[in-house]
């Protein structure tokens, strides 16, 4: 009598039935929630109560029997099975099921009896629900998120590659790969500005290839480019990273050497002469290559970048009138 | 691989392990309604702290698996894990439900049941040759991620874990399931004691 006034007070459902599912306990919870009374539960068999499927039987029947032959109990879990007894959830207590999630422990009550202890774990699966809903939603809205953020930096960068392209374009040559007149505009002016500041003096060696339109006219313009290219690279060689060395156009170069005095000036076109070897190979041609270099000085002859170049033009035009292949240094 | 029992009480594990499966593949060839032999093609210990990278290496190439989990206490109290590759959990769910499925919750069952089987009959038998007792929580079975972080980090609180492979031969298949006793020290020095007996 005390057993059945503790099944009773216990808050989870109590059912023994035997291994044909017929009942022969069923306790005040059970009652309740399935709104079927103790007196006509007892005796009956829980595939009528419940209306069982054939699958539901099946399943019941099977973990009865491993029960009863193993002695010890086994579960069926809410989580992963939703329910195993069709247990209908009131009316004002339905959000996502219409029937209790139930965890459900089957366990020996005697030789050919087991104890199906039934707990309501709806509660607990519908807030695991909608956590899973929320960590979904949000693991979609993270996966969107990082597809947009991969398809803007794709584009940033075809955007900054483009600007480079652009910027190449406009301020390199592109036989050379040198900085061109107008990027060197840019930096003289800049040089300018900081030699006035630092009243270190500004050096300007303008080139140009001794014989280059008749190698052009003779060769042709392949064999002219080629040249244009070595040159080029002889040139590099000749000066240090700190300088900026331009193609100005045609076979005319220019070397902006910045904190340089004229002696500094001299020893860097020097060894730019030095540097042009006699005879070199081209395309199966052997040519005399040689370069003429007129050089002027900020702030010596010159007061603004203009004036700068011109008066280096003008010390080459010297410089060739010399008989070419050396260095003038501009002089009034 | 190495082991914490010698050669001869591994065997004697090997034979108790044996013995409780005899009950357990009866009843697993009732649920299937056909022949089953189960097999304990390797038994070995590890560490605790092995246990996640142990678990993933059984697993071998496989994005995600399947493990329960059950706590067993009293006299002998412990730790059930199970682990099963996905191929494994869908093969057996496809033999119980006569169709093949991919539905997680189905697969989920399904294991459930074969691990209630496995555990009740392995523990109980152990439990018994103790002549102890172990009363069982309720299991938990998930699907987990090989690129997550490890899910195990409650197993910390046990010191060792008996490795157990299980292979399960039903129609034509081979399924392997994974077992891991997780023990602590006291524990497993109770086990070992009664594993030396059995040879006076």
């Amino acid at each position: 009598m005390r057993a059945e006034l503790l099944i009773d007070a216990v808050h989870i459902g109590v059912v023994v039935v035997d291994a044909e599912l017929k009942v022969s306990t069923w306790n005040r919870w059970m009652g309740i929630h399935t709104n079927i009374p103790q007196n006509k539960a007892f005796g009956q068999s829980l595939t009528e109560l419940f209306h069982l499927d054939e699958e539901r039987i099946k399943t019941l029947s099977r973990r009865i029997k491993t029960t009863l032959k193993l002695g010890s109990p086994t579960f069926s879990i809410a989580s992963a099975e939703g329910f195993l007894l069709p247990i209908p959830l009131p009316l004002s207590s339905r959000v996502n099921f219409d029937f209790m999630q139930q965890d459900i422990t089957i366990a020996p009550y005697d030789a050919t009896r087991v104890m199906l202890l039934i707990y309501d774990q709806t509660p607990l699966i519908e807030s695991k629900r909608r956590e899973a809903g929320k960590s979904k939603k949000l693991s979609i809205m993270v996966e969107n998120a990082t597809k947009t953020i991969n398809k803007l930096k794709a584009a940033e960068a075809l955007l900054v590659k483009q600007r480079d392209v652009i910027f190449r374009q406009a301020n390199y040559d592109q036989l050379t790969g040198l900085p061109n007149r107008h990027l060197f505009q840019d930096r003289l002016n800049h040089a300018f500005k900081e030699s006035k500041r630092s009243s270190k003096p500004l050096a300007l060696l303008f080139l140009d290839l001794d014989n280059f339109k008749r190698i052009n006219d003779v060769l042709g313009h392949s064999v002219g480019d080629d040249v244009l290219v070595k040159a080029a690279g002889i040139l590099k060689e000749a000066t240090r990273e700190s300088d900026t060395l331009v193609r100005f156009g045609g076979d005319e170069f220019l070397v902006l050497l910045k904190d340089s005095d004229k002696d500094d000036a001299l020893h860097v076109a020097n060894k730019i002469l030095k540097l042009f070897k006699p005879v070199m190979d081209f395309k199966k041609h052997t040519l005399s290559l040689s370069p003429s270099i007129g050089i002027a000085m900020f702030p010596d002859h010159a007061n603004t970048p203009e004036e700068l170049i011109q008066k280096a033009d003008i010390a080459l035009y010297t410089a060739k009138s010399r008989g070419k292949n050396q260095a003038s240094l501009f002089s009034v | 691989m190495s082991s914490l029992f010698n050669a001869r009480q591994n065997d004697a594990l090997v034979e108790t392990i044996n013995i409780s499966f005899g009950l357990a593949a009866s009843l697993i060839g009732d649920m299937l309604e056909s022949y089953v032999h189960l097999r304990v093609p390797s038994i070995h210990t590890i560490p605790i702290y092995k246990l996640h990278e142990t678990i993933l290496l059984q697993m071998g190439e496989t994005t995600s698996f399947y493990a329960t989990k059950q706590r067993f206490f009293g006299s002998f109290g412990g730790e059930v894990i199970f682990a099963f590759s996905e191929e494994s959990g869908e093969e057996f769910t496809a033999l119980l439900l006569r169709e093949s499925t991919n539905s997680n919750e189905e697969v989920q069952a399904a294991l459930l049941e074969l691990t209630n089987i496995l555990t009740a009959s392995c523990i109980g038998q152990l439990s018994q040759m103790l002549e102890g007792e172990s009363l069982f929580a309720v299991p938990d079975i998930q699907k987990i991620s090989c690129t997550g972080s490890s899910t195990f980090h409650e197993a910390l609180e046990y010191d060792n874990a008996i490795v157990i492979t299980t292979a399960l031969d039903v129609a034509e298949k081979n399924i392997q399931g994974h077992m891991f006793i997780l023990l602590s020290n006291s524990m497993l020095e109770k086990l070992t004691q009664m594993l030396k007996k059995m040879f006076l």
